[in-house]
């Protein structure tokens, strides 16, 4: 996500350097995508934030119902394996 | 992303949650960090913003080139975030990762899934154990403080109480539905109720705008609610900064009716911006140092940043044959 991020954003400063937005254009058709552009990979920046902050949330997690899950994991895994033998 | 992710195979993120369990701290440290920078990064487009709205106000400007990008601008935001509220209301819906493997393993393995709670010592145990009272130890607990696991005895007890998690989360993603609708109606809807400058939407709006950059003191005669922050705000705060002074003002209208010749507003009408005050302070179209709270950011910067750019239209040079933009510097220190 993040490199995604920061090639949105090279791509946005590149945008915005060309001869898209210059203020004699005739027609509006640039600056609104750049706009939509803009304004999407702000909500990108949200979106990423976001769920990097709920995992590290979750990272704080009590590992209780994680070691659960993998003690009933191994042993479904150890039962698949001797079935098979 | 490991413990909240969807993708990859079960097999996959049950290594994933191995690694967790093996480094916890390495895990919260490099999620932290990798929130931190996004952060900063979103600090940082605004700058970007501002240098997109640099390019596309000066004399020579389009007006539509502000008008569109202003538009877009607060449409695509919400748009990526009614996205977002989109998918996290599907995999709400779902239940978490963690515990649908839990309880499929557990179904798979019948009744020898049940038994008393074996504690066995991780890496999670020691991080969180060794923390102590610390800053870190008491966030820890803080957030673990309503983990169904914690109230589990046995492993049966906390598989039920996983299941009535999972259950009970499902009626969250009815609220991220909710957030959704919301952000998407974003562009034209205000909090709540239809806007009344964008409730048509953008095609008779735009026009209206458009208005309001030839004449700021017409644009007032717009019914914005009080506190309404759309697309105008930011285009007449556009043109008060850029457009005003290039553009020449109509004097009067189709029918006939003077501009200029409009009733006075009271100043504690709450449909009041300020914006006449603004316009006869700085009426060359310079950027204001007044932070009125209907600008947007990237106006503000815009604002805080190139103030020495429109000196040009207020000072005049006495120096004969001097070509600088920049002439009266000393009245330009007074002021």
């Amino acid at each position: 996500m993040l490199p995604v991020a920061v090639a949105l954003c090279v791509m946005w400063l590149r945008f915005v350097t060309s001869d898209t937005l210059r203020r004699s254009a005739s027609t509006p058709w640039g600056a609104l995508a750049a706009g939509l552009a803009l304004g999407f990979v702000q909500g990108l920046m949200l979106w990423f934030g976001l769920e990097y902050f709920l995992e590290a949330r979750e990272s704080l997690r009590h590992p209780k119902a994680a070691r659960l899950m993998l003690r009933y994991h191994d042993a479904v895994a150890r039962q698949a394996q001797n079935n098979r033998s | 992303m490991r413990l909240l992710s969807e993708r990859g195979t079960d097999e996959e993120y049950v290594e994933a949650v191995r690694t967790w369990l093996a480094n916890p701290e390495g895990s919260w440290t490099r999620h932290i960090g990798a929130f931190l920078l996004l952060v900063a990064m979103g600090i940082a487009l605004p700058l970007l913003i501002a240098k997109g709205y640099e390019r596309m106000i000066g004399p020579e400007a389009n007006p539509w080139l502000m008008i569109s990008f202003s538009f877009a601008l607060r449409a695509g935001s919400p748009l990526a975030l009614a996205a977002f509220s989109l998918r996290w209301a599907v995999r709400v819906f779902r239940g978490p990762r963690l515990e649908r493997l839990m309880i499929r393993y557990h179904d798979e393995l019948g009744s020898k899934g049940d038994g008393t709670h074996v504690r066995d010592e991780t890496a999670a145990d020691a991080w969180i154990g060794s923390a102590g009272n610390s800053l870190l130890s008491r966030l820890v607990r803080y957030t673990s403080r309503k983990d169904y696991a914690l109230k589990a005895q046995t492993d049966r007890d906390c598989v039920a109480l996983a299941r009535a998690s999972v259950k009970r989360q499902k009626k969250l993603s009815f609220f991220f539905l909710g957030v959704c609708a919301n952000f998407a109606a974003r562009p034209v809807f205000h909090h709540g109720a239809p806007c009344v400058a964008a409730a048509n939407g953008a095609r008779r709006s735009l026009p209206m705008a458009s208005a309001a950059c030839v004449s700021p003191s017409a644009s007032l005669r717009l019914p914005l609610p009080h506190g309404c922050q759309d697309i105008f705000t930011d285009t007449r705060s556009a043109c008060l900064s850029g457009f005003q002074g290039s553009i020449p003002l109509r004097t009067q209208t189709a029918r006939g009716g003077s501009l200029k010749a409009r009733p006075e507003r009271s100043r504690t009408d709450p449909q009041d911006l300020g914006m006449d005050r603004l316009a006869e302070a700085f009426p060359y179209g310079c950027a204001t140092p007044i932070r009125h709270p209907q600008s947007s950011v990237a106006l503000r910067l815009e604002a805080a940043t190139h103030m020495p750019r429109y000196s040009h239209t207020h000072f005049s040079c006495d120096v004969a044959g001097c070509g600088c933009a920049l002439r009266d510097v000393a009245s330009l220190r007074d002021f």
